[in-house]
């Protein structure tokens, strides 16, 4: 899908938004979402979006708070900002300017939430202080007096709980009746409006009972639960940040005769820049040529740490860092058309474009909301009409309002999935999407990706043996002219070669860097060229593979790899004067077939490979897979996991580099593993921070007890609501005793998630 | 009995003047990075760099 052109959109609500036409026509763009608080609050706007005309495709990701669309025309989507609008979301992405007054405003949000839950939890605790003599005594006891007085503090601390703590959840009730929706704040503003009402209108009447306390008690345990969610799902996102390579603002560019510094967004193509070692290159270059060679690191692209050669004239992709002092670059493009342009892109369409399987709790909910809603009013009517007791109707309403605020029911699931999460992080799993525990939990087939993903948790054992020396190639000196070449290349056996020999300190660094190293040059999955001069003689140097090499190896176990190093005469390129043999056996360890074991006792295990047939049934055989598949391209792979999916299985995809991506949309779970490309990671519902199927092992195994902790927590909540329910309605229930009740069945849920948290003994 | 009348009102002014320094703290960045702070024991640095 190519992108023509840029279309910086400014819609009627001065929200700009990105936007780009499509070979084929359509309008493609994503935003950032202001005001979604929870999963449902995606399904609320995909449904919206459903209404509006030319808009074929919208997707939002709760977790980064991205949406993305494709449309018709490129107006669609102002329709959609203001629906959105006036749903109490605000579309939008700003440049790079804007980038600064989002956070300031983001920070400030985040700020007034934490200060709404200060708030309500002060209130709750004063207004309880007062409230508790009502509790106690009766009002002859107290005086009458002093019970106003008690009262009337009582509302007076009420008031910020109401106008400053209740407003958001005020808001996003009012606009969703605008609309005619159902949602979870109706029922609690409504309960709150009504027991602050008629308490108000009681504040006089020593008879009538009042209720701020369940009104702050209400807010407060809301307000907790949100703040806690807020923080984590902040964490992850953080987490995701970090990633990213420090891209410089302003870079040393060859103006006239001399070096100035200029900022990065005024670079034109052909411009001549510096950069300092550690810096990441801001848009595609080339090494100047005549430049020295330098060492990158295109950790942000291959998610490979490997320091790399380039030579002058090769080019560099935005992205890539400087590991040496400073180097000198040409820019090649910038803009939309380099790399950089197209990276940002892909990195905030990826974290949007993940959709959201709906929870079955998240469907529930209006449907809840609305009983809630008809028995509050039919108790009510019932006490007002039929038993002709209007005071008693007004208490009946509140208690059923109260008693059945959807708390237990709202927190059940979100509270254990948050320890869940916590929990992951200790044991180096991070989860991105709230939603892929569930789903782990459920997982029956599990793909993996080889390279990378499962070879990087192997142990390599490498032996050396010196096929033949003469003066002045002592096998030292041999060896450190093998990992010298071995450095440069970035091929899995050379950098097992070169990690063996730094590794276990046979070679010195110092040796190293005394290497005259000459015409050092690769040919792709074969080996390295070089030459050396020593005393006066110059000797071509070979390392890779026996027959590139032209040597036979005397191999002891027929699985490992081998790799040669030879050194020849000038006079005779075929016969070598020393040579060096490394034999390179990599085994999973123990640790990887315990966890593979283990994984299997769950799920099936499938790896899916691009590497060939042999290769990959020769790898590893100890290593007991459901099946091995080779020659998988990513469009292989999709369908192959589409193919499980029509089979009704879940599947996860656990995978590493940018091949893997159009996978990761497919699959159901999508997992990067540890060191995997930013772009992947980004995309990924869960991330492994070590190395090795331990963490998924262990994220599997909690996923399937936050399954159980948050059914049981279900459970609770469900039987809870259907016997407070008849009996609020009945006026056996008063609201305090509503409260009550709704406090005790929140802690119930919050202590039961607890155990999440317990570290198995 | 009397002397609610005059602690009942104090203490919903005490509430408010707490209410007050918790505005000021939470706008003032109080409660944020807060797990930075454990870590600064382990950074051994003679000279820490001001903030």
């Amino acid at each position: 899908m190519g992108v023509n052109s840029t279309h910086a959109h400014t819609s009627q609500q001065d929200l700009s938004v990105h936007q780009a036409l499509r070979a084929d026509g359509q309008w493609e763009g994503y935003a950032r979402v202001a005001g979604m608080n929870c999963g449902a609050c995606a399904i609320d706007l995909q449904q919206a979006a459903l209404k509006i005309q030319g808009l074929s495709s919208f997707q939002v990701n709760p977790a980064s708070g991205l949406v993305s669309w494709v449309a018709s025309q490129p107006t669609a989507i102002d329709l959609m900002a203001q629906r959105a609008a006036r749903m109490g979301y605000a579309l939008g992405m700003g440049s790079l300017a804007d980038q600064d007054v989002q956070a300031q405003r983001n920070r400030l949000a985040k700020r007034n939430m934490f200060l709404r839950f200060l708030v309500a939890m002060l209130c709750m605790m004063q207004i309880m202080m007062y409230s508790a003599p009502e509790y106690f005594f009766d009002v002859q006891h107290i005086g009458e007096q002093p019970l106003y007085l008690l009262r009337w503090a009582q509302w007076v601390i009420c008031l910020p709980v109401l106008l400053y703590c209740a407003a958001p959840c005020f808001g996003r009730a009012w606009r969703a009746t605008l609309q005619s929706r159902l949602v979870m704040d109706q029922p609690i503003a409504l309960g709150i409006v009504l027991a602050f009402g008629t308490s108000s209108l009681n504040l006089m009447n020593p008879a009538a009972h009042v209720w701020f306390d369940s009104v702050a008690m209400l807010l407060a345990l809301l307000l907790l639960a949100q703040w806690l969610i807020e923080r984590q799902t902040a964490k992850a996102l953080d987490h995701l940040a970090s990633l990213q390579p420090d891209l410089p603002l302003q870079v040393e560019v060859f103006k006239g005769d001399c070096w100035q510094p200029m900022p990065v967004v005024q670079l034109q193509a052909g411009d001549r820049f510096c950069l300092q070692k550690g810096q990441a290159l801001p848009v595609d270059a080339v090494l100047t040529p005549g430049a020295e060679a330098v060492w990158v690191d295109e950790a942000m692209r291959t998610g490979e740490q490997t320091p790399l050669r380039k030579q002058a004239g090769d080019l560099l992709c935005a992205g890539s860092k400087v590991l040496i002092e400073r180097a000198e670059f040409t820019v090649l493009a910038v803009g939309p058309q380099g790399s950089f342009g197209r990276l940002g892109d892909l990195l905030a369409r990826a974290m949007a474009a993940k959709p959201s399987r709906q929870l079955a709790v998240d469907r529930l909910l209006p449907y809840f909301v609305a009983t809630v809603l008809v028995s509050a009013s039919i108790g009510g009517l019932w006490w007002w009409l039929v038993l002709a007791n209007p005071a008693k109707a007004t208490e009946v309403a509140v208690a059923v309002l109260i008693v059945t605020c959807p708390c237990a029911l709202a927190l059940a699931l979100p509270l254990v999935r948050l320890f869940a999460i916590q929990r992951l992080v200790d044991l180096g799993v991070l989860v991105r999407n709230p939603q892929a525990l569930d789903l782990l939990a459920t997982v029956d087939v599990v793909a993996l990706d080889k390279t990378g993903t499962l070879t990087q948790a192997e142990a390599t054992q490498v032996q050396l043996q010196v096929l033949c020396n003469i003066a002045p190639w002592t096998p030292a000196f041999l060896h450190a002219h093998a990992v010298g070449m071995a450095r440069a290349s970035n091929h899995p056996l050379s950098r097992a070669v070169a990690q063996h020999g730094v590794q276990q300190g046979l070679i010195h660094s110092a040796a190293l860097e005394n290497l005259d190293l000459q015409a050092l040059q690769e040919i792709p999955g074969k080996g390295l060229f070089a030459r050396v001069w020593l005393q006066g003689v110059q000797h071509p140097l070979k390392l890779g593979s026996p027959a590139f090499v032209g040597l036979r190896a005397a191999v002891q176990n027929a699985c490992a790899s081998v790799v040669v190093f030879a050194v020849f005469a000038e006079s005779d390129p075929c016969s070598p004067i020393a040579a060096l043999q490394f034999e390179i056996n990599q085994s999973g360890g123990p640790q990887l077939l315990a966890d593979i074991e283990h994984l299997k006792t769950r799920a099936a295990l499938h790896v899916l490979s691009g590497d060939l047939p042999a290769a990959v049934q020769a790898w590893q055989p100890a290593l007991r897979f459901t099946a091995r598949h080779a020659g998988q391209t990513p469009e292989d792979k999709t369908n192959w996991i589409k193919n499980q999916q029509a089979q009704g299985r879940v599947l996860a995809m656990v995978g590493d580099g940018l091949n893997d991506l159009a996978a990761f949309a497919q699959a159901d779970v999508a997992v990067a593993a540890a060191g995997a490309a930013t772009l992947s990671a980004s995309q990924a519902d869960v991330l492994l921070l070590r190395p090795g199927l331990s963490g998924l092992a262990a994220a599997c195994d909690l996923a399937q007890k936050t399954r159980q902790i948050g059914k049981q927590n279900l459970v609770w909540a469900m039987a809870y609501n259907g016997v407070a329910i008849p009996l609020a309605m009945s006026g056996w229930l008063s609201p305090w005793m509503a409260a009550l009740g709704m406090g005790a069945s929140s802690l119930l849920v919050l202590v039961n998630s607890l155990r999440l948290k317990a570290r198995p003994t | 009995m009397s002397i609610l009348f005059l602690l009942i009102p104090l203490s919903v002014v005490l509430v408010a003047a707490i209410g007050i320094v918790l505005f000021w703290a939470v706008h003032n960045g109080q409660f944020e990075f807060s797990d930075d702070e454990g870590q600064t024991i382990i950074h051994d640095d003679d000279n820490p760099p001001k903030a």
